[in-house]
């Protein structure tokens, strides 16, 4: 992967190197010695359709971008389309509570066994408890593949406040998350 | 530096005084400090320097003087006097500093006060601003400390410097003197405190380096109050959503939200960037105004013309955080 070293050098200077590159690789390790640095490459990458994984060692961190489904091919057939799954709710359906929890908690660990991947999870309303206060099922979400994106609906988190007891995922918008629906199969859970 | 190491250093040092004279100090977290020279003057003394923010050095120059001169408006004061602060390499050509002095004396000219002299030492870094001088009767001060539940909040000035001029320095944005960020930074905020007298302001401050939420925080502490924001009439520069989900991010923003984010409540808030615009730190910001809301409407239809615009952001409430809704 192209890897390029950014150690020593302030912002906003990492973020345009990690943008130009990012333009001509897809995909990239980018290396900073500051965290302003680190959250500015990260955040750019982000809102360019990137994942980003983030390793601190000491002063350095340790970036990676990956361009995810988003800046590959439009025409490709639609069983090959990223998904992505919109989860509102603590149960999986209707019905009996118990059922619907233990259906959900199912759900949530055969995830990451059927190929492909979904690309995000989109926690909303009373969803958001499974990432903040629900511990047994914030340990599982932990679990999945570090592809998965957790997007979590910051508005949800606030009217609830949980946003101090988020676990897992990242605090996410109406924006990001429409776009996300938009551009991957979504199926609500 | 950041806000919480600066008072974790003032807080270990003891700044109070017995003499009566001292109107406000340091612990109201003012802009300036206010002393009684008799019954109807009290002088006001300030000084601020700082970094370019922009390359010419003349608009520099204009900057970083009206910024200084900031924090005697924010009183409710005059200027009349001021020194220059320079730190200048050798290795530089010399018209550069030259210029960034005509910037700030055209500005001194601009704000009816003199310069007279200063103090210029080498250093790797050009750096420049002004120690101040104002005057203001002692009845007159307003502190950070008099915000009153039911108040409303006035902010003269867009908010957004901070990503803007990291944008500036990137390249990703024309430093054009017309641009509405540097247009911004030129202004002085003296029209705004000319007004003072003739309303019931109780508090009043300028959004500097901590930004609206730092410099807000400190006035609602000295008062004893909290306030609610309304997110929808914060002002802004245009480009600032785009460009801080680009990461033109500057590092002062994330130690500001480091040090104030357990103070400020977000309910409701779609727009991310809004989570940024209140802890970006400004440059030559405006004031933020606290006055009686029977008089806002005609605080600001007297205060806006082509050239200023003042924007009602919230109120002050019972209570001790922000709540931006």
């Amino acid at each position: 992967m192209k890897t390029i070293d950014c150690r020593g050098l302030n912002c906003p200077e990492p973020v345009i190197r990690a943008k130009e590159a990012l333009a001509k690789h897809g995909s990239l390790l980018v290396i900073v010695d500051n965290k302003t640095a680190a959250e500015n490459v990260a955040r750019m990458a982000r809102n360019n359709g990137c994942q980003v994984e983030m390793l601190q060692k000491q002063d350095n961190f340790k970036l990676q971008l990956k361009a995810s489904s988003k800046s590959s091919p439009v025409n490709e057939k639609d069983a090959d389309r990223s998904r992505s799954y919109l989860i509102t709710s603590k149960t999986l359906g209707e019905g009996p509570r118990e059922l619907g929890e233990l259906l959900l908690t199912g759900f949530l660990k055969t995830l990451k066994e059927v190929k492909p991947l979904p690309e995000a999870l989109l926690f909303m309303n009373q969803g958001v408890k499974l990432v903040t206060v629900d511990d047994a099922a914030a340990e599982i979400i932990k679990e999945l593949p570090r592809e998965i994106d957790i997007l979590v609906c910051g508005t949800c988190l606030d009217y609830f406040e949980l946003t101090d007891s988020l676990q897992v995922g990242r605090v996410s918008n109406m924006y990001e998350i429409l776009e996300t629906i938009n551009r991957t199969g979504c199926v609500k859970i | 530096m950041g806000p919480a190491e600066l008072a974790e250093i003032l807080d270990s040092l003891d700044f109070t005084s017995d003499d009566k004279n001292l109107l406000v100090g340091l612990e109201g977290g003012d802009d300036a400090i206010v002393y009684r020279l008799n019954s109807k003057q009290a002088l006001i003394q300030t000084v601020d320097f700082f970094t370019p923010i922009v390359d010419d050095p003349y608009l520099f120059g204009q900057i970083s003087a009206a910024n200084s001169l900031s924090d005697v408006y924010a009183m409710g004061g005059e200027p009349f006097l001021a020194m220059n602060i320079v730190c200048f390499p050798d290795s530089l050509d010399k018209k550069i500093l030259r210029d960034i002095l005509q910037g700030g004396l055209d500005k001194a000219r601009e704000a009816g006060i003199i310069i007279s002299g200063g103090h210029t030492i080498d250093d790797e870094e050009p750096k420049y601003g002004l120690s101040v001088s104002g005057l203001i009767h002692p009845d007159r001060v307003v502190p950070n400390s008099g915000a009153r539940a039911g108040d409303k909040l006035i902010l003269t000035k867009p908010l957004g410097t901070g990503i803007i001029t990291t944008a500036f320095k990137a390249g990703q944005l024309e430093q054009s003197p017309e641009h509405p960020a540097i247009k911004s930074m030129l202004q002085l905020n003296s029209r705004a405190a000319s007004l003072f007298e003739r309303y019931s302001v109780s508090a009043c401050t300028d959004i500097t380096g901590f930004g609206l939420a730092g410099h807000l925080l400190e006035m609602l502490k000295a008062s004893g109050r909290g306030s609610r924001i309304q997110a929808d009439n914060l002002p802004y520069f245009a480009e600032v959503p785009e460009l801080s989900a680009e990461g033109m991010v500057p590092g002062g923003l994330y130690r500001n939200r480091e040090a104030f984010s357990d103070q400020v409540k977000f309910t409701g808030i779609s727009q991310e960037f809004i989570k940024d615009l209140i802890f970006d730190p400004q440059t030559s910001g405006g004031l933020l105004i606290s006055l009686p809301e029977e008089e806002a409407q005609d605080f600001l239809r007297e205060f806006n013309d082509e050239e200023h615009q003042g924007y009602p952001i919230g109120v002050v409430v019972e209570g001790d955080s922000i709540v931006l809704e």
